[in-house]
């Protein structure tokens, strides 16, 4: 027996141990030589651990095949063709296989894979460089702290890896954790690896849950080195759109996902006091981050905002840090005379290093014209010299701008010839040529309506587009230039987690049915219509009370949506974690928070244990509680890594018409009765439990379509008679208002008459009535696709 | 679009979605009752069959067209409703859906209850010809909807302001009586209690025991909304429990409480008694409104609420401590609670009621004030006056608070002597002090050690 | 314009694509020899068009012409039941791909799965991605043909790409040919 001091013993968590003993001799042993190395020390918590600690891409494989075969994947090949070594091209389409022996689904599940994987791989680069960073700052000693409300600060964490994080330094085990991962994952899809469609599909879960827990890890490690709100209901409402941004200012512009420069950049100003005498503005996540950091700041919108901003010539200095920047930035930098500083080295742009040299050479190369911009590696350097390239570039730009006026588009267009080239290569069809031709007789208000339809790729302007030369949306932007000038909103900062007291305080109106259910509102701005269907969307919900949670784009283009009375959602809803509220909870790591809320919900109400336990939680989530994720502008691979966390939760996600470009859909079959059954944890029996929910990742073809799909995924076989009611009250209600009947599978969702909402009680009966509905026992199950979580007395069949 | 068959005659729409709709002053019509007026109310009365007349509705004075736009008007609503399974103990529960029905209405608003109501109508609505005739209406269909057990129903709806305030009066009264009626009533006046299983949907083995003194947990259904809801759907989550023997008394143990108990648990609990924070106390889902904590060093009890942001004395939050209550456990001093509990005389009185209350956020303490017996309320600490647990103990002593004698007589006990029946056997499922802090406790675990010997003697026998 | 290559520049077809179309004779045997046509509409066909009616009614015509179910998506129901046309199954873009794909299902009356499948008013990816799910994974020997305005590259047969008036004008008279039995 060893008696270890408590400081001595906080010590050694700390640290990596190796103890020699070169002679040990007691009453029964005798060694000599003896060498106890041990590499690393995890801290964990009281909770016993389950079965699986650090999963590897195997242990889970069980339950995601479960998954699978309620959900079975719906393949939207984007091409025949896999181009991926050497012994291609292969055709796979009609059955064929490849050189390898591939075929189609399994092809597409592949690129699937690797999607989510470089999703996964990007959240997790971001952690891990910020992490460094922070490191570097505040010490791996760092205790972290994400507000006191928050008694399980890393749900996902301690659910997959068992670790209980208290300081920087134990973040550093959980991202070394999700790069191992990530290897074996990207490793599955090289050629002649995995050859089933399924085993790759739950590789694909994998990557989603990696994600959660890289995101979560990289948040709360900004959250509590940075304080940033923690978990603050009323977190600061902030500026958002063009036209917040001072054009009598400096300004500098920050693009991407790293807010480490953003940081260094606000220190320098608050330092040299500098505040008010620079905006300081963003664009996509690294703008939702700042604005936690510093609430001065101003996001300009989502990332679909990128070239207008820059060529309406609101940046004197545009810095960037990593994902979703355009890659053809400093091209389009150069077009208004806007110098760009890189700072990460995943997103160099081809400008020159200079991390080492002084700040004065940097600026004067750059103020001289020298250069077009400066990659710099240290964020704190990074920050002096934009602010002083900002003060010295403001008077020599003056705001100078790369769109014309409306005499010069009016006077262009009369060139255009028709083609409808500019439209048959813009991803949502727009109509340019018309819009064109109307501005060539004058009428410019057709260019003006694409404005927020319009997602910002300048593909129409493409080299050889339009043989006459036209730039339809730099005309877009001409037409728009006064609306931009008056574009202003307000957007709450993300607020980080969500506390557990919000979470027991729900409790009772979730099950009293006074909570229809939560919405996660993420992704892009990859839009099939006006940026505007998002928070069309948010606000239905937010009538109808739900909790809607938002990050990332989704939450600016909610916070760029007018009520009819002209307020913002962000003013109009509180940001509590409660019945008709909007949640934003920061930027797309923050993510990990909407899960960590489903996560907690099972170590809160029912203590079930969260320590390396997955399995068990995903099930009780995907049986219980009514989340649906909604990713209306979905985009990126990130946003495919962000949905496959939540799929292996069992929560179900939508996506805009775009997102059927992920090439497959997992989409139950509601008219499969048995796949319906669910095992009653207090029986044993298998009892069908109607197709709750339907789908787990399915494409919506108009935002009605949508918002009649997300109160239907919200049921789920636990429901309660008055939760399921109100559910089926607002998929009802809904159904009606866009598609002007009642749905015509409601007969599955209603259990006994006290389901039936109370106000459409006649109709619903009368429905019901013409088919063959059946009142069943009103006996609602303990719900589990787990055998073995049956309880004692019950018995799996 | 809910109007399309149901309330197709109705010239606006029904259905919650308009739950949450708020009518501003600039979109207001009328307003009807609300602070301005003094007199208004709402009443439901279970009547006989005969003194029903069913479907009818009665608007007494001017309807909304007729009333001056952006005026307060004093405002009644009645509802009487006949059925052989209602009763007069439900009117309450059921006077309470007319808050919900009224506010489903498309531009009519509805806040606060009793003679508190606020009503407003919006402009747009009463333009689309919304009468209170229509109120009237709506409220008979979704009162039958909603509650099948009524078989006559009527609405008076009154804004003649003579008959406001002779009506008022008259249901003022009705409020006392039913008050005085519900405040005097034990658990010894019943022999039903009821259960509900609304929380095992996240929570699968936990179950409420509502008497009449002992509220569900989370602070919304009493033992009279039990009642009503298990009539309602007598398939429900909400159900009749026959309390049967009465085991012991002291602690509320009943004979048919831990039959029922046992069968919705799955076994997982076969004893609970209701008026205890150990032994056997009543589990807890996660959504209570406060929990107790077990402070060993006095043997004592503090009560956190949801809200209380701080620190207990003990260095813990409300989050950690209730971490240790949920999840359809009994553990022993660690003990979900509602408001409406505390309130009851029956107040953990096995365990010492509020003698055994050491401490407790400021704003509770104050909120109870009228239940926390006087002599002690200065006694019990609050985060104003003790942060850690040597200000604490300090405090006690100084204010002489009865649980120093306690844990004089007592030594180091966490038992349930006060009231317990002597020699009665207790069967811990779990039982733990308060949770650990950082530092104090550790265990470890080895994964892939490498041990390298460059040689082991192991010898047979000893030395 | 070129009428066969796809509307959308860079949504390149793989290694087969749809057979050009422009004879709606073509397709009007194909329907009358299949002997289980179905019919599916999204959200698009409800654009009110410039010359004879909106293809929702033409699809109307042809449905009752040739006794065919039509499957339309959610938001393009009411566009059907105002015209007094009820369809015979609402289902979501995915919905009917995953349930075309499956050998086992069938719509209407015959019980059978489909054997050739007019696809009509899809907003162009969502209508590109779905057929080239079929053409991979759907049961072998199903026609898929698209009638919409514009070439869609995955189908059996698909119409050119075409002005508005030319594809109002070729639907009306696949109406008026599956009519003349």
């Amino acid at each position: 027996m060893i008696d270890i001091s408590s400081q001595t013993k906080r010590k050694i968590l700390k640290m990596k141990a190796r103890v020699k003993i070169d002679e040990l001799i007691g009453d029964d042993i005798r060694a000599h030589g003896v060498e106890l190395d041990i590499g690393r020390i995890i801290r964990t918590w009281e909770e016993r651990p389950g079965p699986t600690r650090m999963p590897g891409i195997g242990d889970l494989r069980e339950w995601d095949h479960k998954l699978l075969k309620k959900y079975p994947p719906h393949y939207l090949p984007f091409c025949d063709l896999c181009c991926l070594c050497t012994m291609g091209k292969c055709d796979l389409s009609r059955g064929k296989r490849g050189a390898c022996g591939i075929d189609m689904a399994a092809q597409q599940s592949r690129i699937v894979l690797l999607s989510a994987s470089i999703g996964t791989a990007t959240h997790t680069g971001h952690a891990r460089h910020l992490l460094e960073h922070l490191v570097e700052t505040s010490g791996r000693d760092h205790h972290l702290d994400i507000g006191a409300s928050v008694n399980l600060e890393a749900p996902n964490i301690r659910l997959v890896t068992g670790i209980k994080p208290i300081t920087l330094g134990d973040l550093e085990d959980v991202i070394d954790y999700c790069e191992k991962e990530i290897t074996q994952l990207l490793a599955c899809c090289h050629t002649g690896q995995e050859g089933n469609n399924i085993d790759f599909e739950s590789k694909v879960f994998h990557a989603g849950m990696i994600d959660h827990v890289a995101m979560e890890a990289a948040d709360i490690a900004q959250i509590s080195s940075l304080n940033f709100p923690k978990g603050d209901p009323e977190a600061s409402l902030v500026d958002i759109g063009i036209g917040c941004v001072n054009p009598d200012k400096p300004s500098i512009l920050v693009i991407g996902h790293n807010v480490a420069p953003s940081v260094e950049i606000t220190d320098y100003m608050r330092d040299h006091g500098l505040e008010d005498a620079i905006d300081l503005a963003g664009i996509c996540c690294t703008a939702l981050d700042l604005t936690r950091y510093n609430n001065k700041a101003k996001i300009v919108g989502p990332l679909s905002h990128q070239i207008r901003f820059i060529r309406y010539g609101g940046a004197d200095v545009i810095v960037i840090d990593e994902q979703c920047v355009r890659t053809d930035v400093v091209i389009e930098a150069q077009k208004v005379n806007a110098p760009v500083i890189a700072t990460s080295c995943k997103n160099f742009q081809g400008l020159p290093d200079r991390t080492r040299d002084s700040v004065d050479s940097i600026v004067g190369d750059i103020i001289s014209g020298k250069s077009l911009g400066a990659a710099i590696l240290d964020p704190v350097k990074a920050g002096e010299v934009a602010v002083r390239l900002a003060t010295a570039m403001f008077p020599k730009r003056k705001k100078f701008r790369a769109i014309p006026d409306e005499a010069t588009i009016a006077a262009a267009a009369k060139a255009c010839g028709g083609c409808d080239n500019c439209r048959r290569v813009c991803p949502n069809d727009l109509p340019l040529a018309e819009a064109i031709a109307a501005a060539g007789k004058g009428n410019l208000s057709l260019l003006g309506e694409l404005y927020e339809s319009c997602i910002g790729c300048t593909r129409c302007e493409g080299e050889g587009v339009c043989a006459k030369g036209l730039m339809p949306h730099t005309m877009i932007l001409g037409a728009s230039r006064i609306r931009m000038g008056k574009e202003k909103f307000r957007v709450r900062c993300g607020r980080g987690p969500i506390q557990d007291t919000e979470i027991r305080a729900v409790g009772g109106p979730i099950v009293m049915g006074e909570v229809p259910g939560v919405l996660g509102m993420v992704g892009c701005s990859n839009n099939p219509g006006s940026w505007k269907d998002v928070g069309f969307i948010a606000e239905e919900f937010l009538k109808r009370r739900y909790i809607v949670t938002t990050s990332g784009c989704a939450a600016m283009q909610i916070g760029m949506y007018t009520t009819e009375n002209g307020q913002g959602l962000y003013e109009a809803y509180p940001g509590t974690f409660d019945a008709g509220s909007l949640v934003n909870c920061g930027s797309c790591v923050s993510n990990a928070h909407i899960s960590g809320a489903a996560i907690k919900i099972a170590s809160i109400f029912a203590r079930r244990q969260l320590n390396s336990n997955y399995e068990e939680i995903a099930d009780y989530v995907h049986n219980r509680v009514g989340a649906v994720g909604i990713a209306w502008g979905a985009m990126s691979q990130k946003a495919s890594s962000i949905a496959a966390g939540f799929w292996r939760l069992g929560i179900p996600v939508i996506v805009g018409p775009h997102g059927a470009k992920y090439r497959r859909m997992l989409l139950g079959r509601k008219d499969h009765d048995e796949d319906w059954e669910v095992i009653d944890a207090r029986t044993g029996e298998r009892v069908y439990a109607a197709p709750t929910p339907e789908h787990l990742f399915a494409v919506a073809e108009t935002r009605e379509e949508a918002m009649v799909l997300i109160p239907k995924l919200c049921m789920r076989p636990s429901d309660t008679t008055k939760g399921r009611s109100i559910k089926l009250n607002h998929y009802i209600d809904l159904h009606r208002k866009f598609f002007g009947v009642m749905p015509d599978d409601m007969h599955l969702f209603v259990r006994t008459t006290a389901d039936i909402p109370v106000a459409m009680k006649e109709d619903i009966l009368k429905a019901l009535r013409q088919t063959d509905w059946k009142e069943g026992d009103g006996r609602i199950p303990d719900p589990t696709l787990l055998p073995r979580l049956v309880r004692k007395g019950g018995r799996a069949k | 679009m809910t109007s399309d068959g149901m309330f197709s005659d109705i010239p606006v729409e029904i259905g919650v979605v308009y739950e949450g709709e708020r009518i501003r002053k600039q979109t207001m019509h009328v307003e009807l009752g609300g602070p301005q007026v003094k007199e208004k109310f709402e009443i439901l009365r279970v009547k006989s069959p005969e003194e029903v007349h069913d479907g009818e509705v009665k608007v007494l004075g001017p309807d909304l067209s007729e009333m001056a736009v952006g005026g307060a008007i004093p405002f009644g609503i009645c509802v009487e409703v006949a059925g052989a399974q209602l009763e007069a103990d439900m009117e309450a529960v059921m006077e309470r859906r007319i808050h919900d029905f009224c506010n489903w209405i498309e531009g009519f608003m509805h806040l606060n209850q009793r003679d508190g109501i606020w009503l407003r109508a919006d402009k747009k609505a009463v333009a689309r010809g919304l009468t209170l005739n229509h109120v009237g209406m709506v409220l008979i269909r979704l009162f039958r909807s909603a509650l099948p057990i009524i078989d006559r129903i009527s609405v008076t709806l009154i804004t003649d302001p003579a008959l406001v305030h002779r009506w008022h009066a008259a249901a003022v009264q009705t409020y006392e009586e039913r008050d005085a009626r519900t405040r005097g009533m034990t658990d010894e006046d019943v022999d039903v209690f009821y259960g509900c299983s609304l929380c095992q949907s996240f929570a699968p083995s936990h179950v409420c025991v509502i008497s009449p003194e002992r509220y569900a947990n989370c602070g919304a259904i009493s033992w009279l909304d039990g009642r009503a809801a298990s009539r309602v759907d007598p398939k429900g989550p909400i159900y009749e429990i026959q309390k049967g023997e009465c085991i012991d008394p002291e602690t509320g143990e009943y004979e048919g409480v831990n039959r029922v108990v046992k069968e919705k648990s799955l076994a997982d609990i076969s004893r609970v008694q209701l008026y205890t924070a150990f032994g056997y106390p009543h589990t807890s889902c996660g959504c209570f409104e406060c929990t107790t904590f077990y402070v060993p060093e006095c043997d004592g009890l503090g009560i956190v609420n949801r809200d209380f942001r701080g620190m207990t004395p003990t260095g813990l939050s409300f989050g950690s401590i209730a971490d240790s209550t949920g999840g359809g456990r009994q553990v022993d001093g660690f003990h979900g609670l509602s408001f409406e509990y505390m309130r009851s005389p029956r107040f953990l009185r096995a365990s010492g009621g509020w003698e055994r209350i050491i401490w407790m956020p400021s704003d509770v303490r104050e909120k109870l004030k009228a239940y926390i017996p006087a002599d002690l309320y200065d006694l019990i600490a609050t985060e104003k006056d003790v942060t850690s647990m040597d200000e604490m103990l300090a405090f006690l002593r100084a204010h002489r608070h009865p649980i120093i004698a306690r844990t004089v007589t007592n030594e180091v006990s966490t038992s349930d002597t006060l009231g317990s029946a002597p020699g009665s056997h207790r069967d811990i499922r779990e039982s733990r002090s308060l949770p650990q802090g950082p530092g104090t406790g550790v265990s470890i675990t080895f994964h892939n050690i490498r041990l390298h010997a460059d040689r082991i003697f192991v010898r047979k026998g000893r030395k | 314009m070129t009428s066969d290559d796809p509307w959308q520049r860079y949504e390149v077809p793989g290694s087969t694509q749809s057979t050009v179309v422009t004879k709606t004779a073509v397709i009007t045997a194909l329907l009358k020899k299949a002997a289980h046509p179905l019919i599916v509409v999204a959200h698009h066909a409800d654009i009110p068009a410039n010359v004879t009616g909106n293809p929702v009614e033409i699809i109307i015509r042809i449905a009752d012409a040739g006794r065919i179910p039509v499957i339309v998506t959610p938001s393009t129901a009411p566009a059907f039941r105002k015209r007094g046309f009820t369809p015979t199954a609402t289902l979501s873009i995915m919905e009917i791909g995953a349930r075309l794909n499956d050998p086992d299902w069938s719509i209407g009356d015959d019980h059978q799965h489909p054997d050739l499948v007019l696809f009509l008013g899809f907003p162009y990816s969502m209508g590109w991605l779905l057929q080239s799910g079929l053409k991979s994974f759907a049961p072998k020997g199903i026609r898929f043909i698209s009638i919409d305005q514009r070439y869609q590259p995955h189908c059996t047969l698909s119409f050119p790409n075409q002005s508005r008036d030319e594809w109002i004008t070729h639907l009306n008279t696949i109406a008026d040919e599956v009519g003349y039995t």
